[in-house]
């Protein structure tokens, strides 16, 4: 992760998962993902369709939230599903699909900032925080009305907090609490060993910790 | 002292907050937190954590936006799924044991031309075919022609011709090369694949489809003795279509193309003929542009009538899914009968999006009815948020007949 830029400067608008996802909810998402995967393995493209519609917000979240310049947001997702259903004959199906796919979508990432990095900069990265406009940053629609004042100054406080992180600490903590990713997917996804998993989680959770008690001072 | 211990439960205190330490560990951490009420307090601020971080904000993806990734994403896969196939067909030429017998019906089919063309238009002076070859090839004073250029290529080396092939075949352009579609071969050669054309297409895999332009261009064919024949950009125009069958004497081949048409030469006045006419035939067919690949399989049809209620709600939506995507409205209504309103959890609300979809492209009354219901059913449930949002607004968006 660490070579993604910083996440998306919030500017986005306050979306709790609203489906802490259950045990018997992750039955149904994995018979259902089996049944699509098995035919778009089989060449069924309209099997891959369903999976693009159902894991492209997924994706999407990922990669714009962990840090991939927003310009090149829309580009890395179709790349990740390109790249997976060039890959999808290798995927076993009893593997959980979501960390496969998510680990795709990081190496995309990953690469469209090595890319970045090389290219001259005419334009402002997404690493440089004083120059990333508004405008540049993903913005998710408005708040809804009834929001009320209380969420949205948790939410602020908790941008701000979450933005001083390291992106490695952004990631862990982001895929562990929002995605509801198991240690072990964890550890897929980024491609690092489980206690390493462990560790890193510790430390973001102590940072963010201190973060936000001293942004409540 | 205690300090110390709280520095050694380190990340366990993170383990024990997502409830992923193993039994003894847990229960190391919790005797340590019954007696640290620092650690319980800091305990008490992961979960803060934890709600900070579900407060954050996610970059929604618009559905519109979805729908044109979908549609990009099937467009893309289909185009490089031909591609793929083209680069196969096109590694297959380049192989000796395909180009003999192209290079060879394409002789066929030349020796025929020439004599039709002298016989057509004779040379001026009724110079025999070798002569005037000859004379051209010599640097004569025969006035320069498409004819020229023929025989002086006809009179390279072999290996030079070779050369020539691959720099043709560079030059071309993009629209008049692609060799891999010249030689139609049997079905079967689109199957099969070389190490090569295998190596070569997982290198290119995310390559565009262009690429296959190139690899051709780079990759020289062997330096079959007729390799030039086949090249595309020296298929002479066709004669008129009603162009007679050449007399034997005024078809004699001119001496480039003789020494490489062993085979041919001494065959049958008529059989010739007949070679001859399958030859171009085959010729015309191959500078026709290829006949479109076949489109992907219609997807099948979902079995979804009849099956609500005996499926379980996940392979239920699935098959609504489905259908709703090949555009068959009834097996979608039928199917999604198989998922129930409730509980809320994503499975019913995907089968609430589908309704909305399903209603609003119907325009149905009851389609409509039951959409709403399963909106009305999810948004009561759920807890306030994006996912409610969306489904309200979709709810409100639907007209539908009263």
């Amino acid at each position: 992760m660490g070579n993604l830029g910083p996440a998306g400067e919030g500017g986005v608008s306050a979306t709790p998962p609203t489906l802490p996802p259950g045990p018997e909810q992750r039955a149904a998402e994995a018979a259902l993902d089996a049944t699509w995967i098995a035919r778009a393995q089989a060449g069924d493209g309209t099997a891959f369709d369903a999976l693009v519609r159902t894991y492209a917000p997924l994706v999407h979240r990922v990669i714009g939230r962990l840090g991939a310049d927003p310009d090149d947001c829309a580009d890395l997702v179709q790349e990740t599903f390109l790249k997976a259903w060039q890959g999808l004959a290798r995927f076993t199906p009893e593997a959980p699909f979501r960390p496969w796919l998510l680990t795709i979508a990081i190496n995309c990432g990953r690469d469209a900032g090595r890319r970045r990095r090389r290219r001259p900069r005419t334009e402002p990265f997404a690493e440089d925080r004083e120059s990333a406009t508004p405008d540049r940053v993903l913005r998710a629609p408005d708040p809804t009305p009834d929001a009320h004042a209380e969420g949205e100054d948790l939410r602020e406080r908790a941008e701000r907090a979450f933005d001083r992180l390291s992106p490695d600490a952004r990631a862990v903590l982001w895929l562990r609490v929002r995605e509801d990713l198991s240690y072990d997917e964890i550890a897929v996804v980024l491609g690092v060993p489980r206690g390493t998993v462990m560790s890193r989680l510790a430390r973001a959770r102590e940072a963010l910790r201190i973060h936000l008690a001293e942004d409540g001072e | 002292m205690t300090e110390e211990r709280c520095a050694k439960l380190g990340e366990r205190l993170s383990g024990y907050h997502d409830g992923r330490l193993d039994p003894a560990a847990r229960a190391e951490v919790e005797s340590h937190l019954r007696g640290c009420a620092a650690c319980r307090a800091r305990l008490e601020d992961y979960a803060a954590v934890d709600r900070a971080i579900l407060a954050l904000g996610a970059p929604a993806l618009e559905d519109r936006l979805r729908e044109e990734l979908v549609a990009f994403t099937r467009e893309t896969i289909a185009v490089r799924g031909r591609a793929t196939r083209r680069r196969r067909l096109g590694a297959r030429l380049r192989t000796p044991r395909t180009w003999i017998p192209l290079a060879a019906a394409a002789l066929v089919m030349l020796v025929v031309w020439r004599g039709a063309d002298r016989f057509m238009n004779p040379p001026p002076g009724g110079m025999s075919g070798e002569r005037a070859t000859r004379s051209m090839t010599d640097g004569g004073s025969a006035p320069p022609s498409a004819d020229e250029a023929f025989a002086k290529r006809q009179a390279l080396p072999a290996a030079d011709s070779a050369f020539r092939l691959k720099l043709d075949m560079k030059e071309a352009p993009v629209g008049a090369s692609s060799p891999p579609d010249l030689g139609g071969p049997p079905p079967k050669n689109g199957l099969e694949r070389d190490s090569n054309a295998r190596a070569r297409e997982e290198s290119e895999a995310a390559a565009p489809p262009i690429d296959q332009d190139r690899a051709a261009g780079l990759s020289p064919p062997a330096p079959a003795p007729g390799a030039p024949a086949v090249r595309a950009d020296d298929t002479p125009t066709p004669p008129p279509a009603s162009e007679p069958t050449p007399p034997l004497d005024q078809a004699a081949p001119p001496a480039g193309i003789e020494s490489m048409s062993q085979p041919a030469a001494p065959a049958e006045p008529q059989a010739k003929a007949a070679a001859g006419r399958a030859a171009r035939a085959n010729l015309e067919a191959m500078s026709t542009p290829p006949p479109a690949p076949p489109p992907p399989a219609p997807p099948p049809a979902p079995a979804a009538r009849g099956v609500a209620g005996r499926l379980d709600p996940a392979a239920a939506l699935s098959i609504a899914s489905l259908a709703l995507e090949v555009g068959d409205l009834t097996g979608a209504r039928l199917a999604l009968a198989g998922v129930p309103l409730l509980p809320a959890d994503t499975l019913t609300t995907r089968a609430a999006e589908l309704a909305l979809v399903l209603a609003a492209r119907t325009g149905d009354s009851t389609d409509c009815k039951n959409a709403r219901e399963r909106a009305d059913a999810l948004t009561a449930a759920l807890p306030s948020g994006a996912t409610v949002d969306s489904l309200r607004a979709r709810r409100a968006a639907l007209t539908c007949p009263p």
